[in-house]
């Protein structure tokens, strides 16, 4: 980590690889796009690189990456919505809030890893950016309440608050993937916080 | 006994098992005498397993080509602009040419101060007048009219008869 700060570029290739797969999902579950996803986490990376030697150390690399992967997606997505707002025809609805509703699979055809992870990325998508933002980082990154709220700058009240309304939005949309509680085995691997 | 909207941000520490061991079992005291709130923790622990199961989306193998392309790039372009680099290598020169201007100074008199605008200015306004009121003094007379001003103008110069005050000019 002091060699990528101080601009050796082989640690930072390092760095790059250590947290390009889970960056890249990350933000790939908050903009469902899979080019738009390539593109940011690009661009989350070279932000990185040309900020690392003012990353005082004093929050996980993680948090501070995770931090910056928010900050760009957030970006991307105002302007894609502002975007999408101007070019859509007010009678047309909006595909990316509408998608979770439009031919649910088949349950034969979730059980095909795309096809179940599209269904839940489009029904992600129908959420505010700040509540998919905070169950993302919950429930499919795996990170503590406390730091989700170092990521996000808010209180902690905000993050449960916010976890806990996406999580009752996305329950009629995710019917079709809810299993009994035994098929899923044991959670992974999340720490439990005091 | 916490009510359910306590309740609400402990349900959601619940169903994902980030709940303390005290705040567990006030949670366990309120689910006893509250359906609600029992139906929502197994909602929002349907969900959360749903989440946590949501197979992960593969990098494609062209981000990191792409990054390291750009990160080349930009390191150039870094090599370039970046005036810290600059200012580094080039503090050598800049402390020759510190030298040089102290020494050529030392040996080269300091020249006169040139004449300010303002002073400029002054002069103009002014002329050759004694009493104290520049030329255009004539602007805010009280019986000026408009003719008399637009020919005073045209007609006048830091010189003539307006700059010096000789001429009525509300005639």
């Amino acid at each position: 980590m002091q060699d990528a700060a101080a601009g050796d570029r082989d640690a930072f290739d390092a760095l790059v690889r250590r947290h390009q797969a889970r960056t890249y999902n990350f933000v790939r579950t908050l903009v469902n796009d899979d080019a738009d996803a390539e593109d940011l986490a690009q661009e989350i990376f070279l932000r990185v690189w040309k900020s690392i030697g003012r990353f005082r150390g004093d929050s996980a690399f993680r948090t501070w990456l995770f931090r910056i992967a928010v900050n760009v997606a957030r970006t991307h997505l105002s302007r894609r919505s502002r975007w999408r707002l101007f070019a859509r025809p007010a009678s047309e609805p909006d595909s990316e809030a509408g998608g979770a509703h439009d031919d649910p699979p088949s349950p034969e055809r979730l059980e095909d890893d795309v096809v179940r992870r599209d269904a839940i990325d489009r029904a992600l998508a129908t959420l505010s950016p700040e509540l998919r933002t905070a169950v993302t980082l919950r429930d499919v990154e795996g990170l503590e309440y406390r730091e989700i709220a170092r990521v996000l700058d808010v209180p902690i009240g905000t993050v449960e608050s916010r976890i806990f309304r996406a999580r009752q939005r996305l329950r009629p949309l995710l019917e079709p993937l809810v299993r009994p509680a035994s098929d899923y085995g044991e959670p992974a691997a999340m720490k439990k916080e005091g | 006994m916490l009510t359910c909207e306590q309740a609400t941000p402990l349900v959601a520490r619940m169903a994902d098992e980030a709940l303390g061991v005290d705040d567990r079992a006030a949670l366990d005291r309120h689910l006893s005498g509250c359906a609600r709130c029992r139906a929502e923790l197994e909602d929002q622990r349907a969900v959360t397993a749903v989440l946590r199961a949501r197979p992960p989306a593969e990098a494609p193998a062209s981000l990191a080509v792409r990054l390291a392309a750009e990160i080349a790039l930009d390191s150039a372009w870094l090599g370039v602009a970046d005036w810290r680099g600059w200012s580094f290598r080039l503090a050598p020169l800049a402390a020759a040419l510190v030298l040089v201007a102290v020494l050529w100074g030392g040996g080269v008199q300091q020249a006169e101060p040139a004449e300010s605008l303002a002073s400029i200015v002054e002069t103009w306004m002014m002329g050759d007048r004694t009493d104290g009121l520049p030329a255009t003094s004539v602007f805010w007379q009280a019986d000026v009219n408009a003719d008399t001003l637009l020919v005073t103008v045209l007609l006048s110069g830091p010189d003539d008869a307006l700059a010096t005050g000789t001429q009525d000019v509300t005639r």
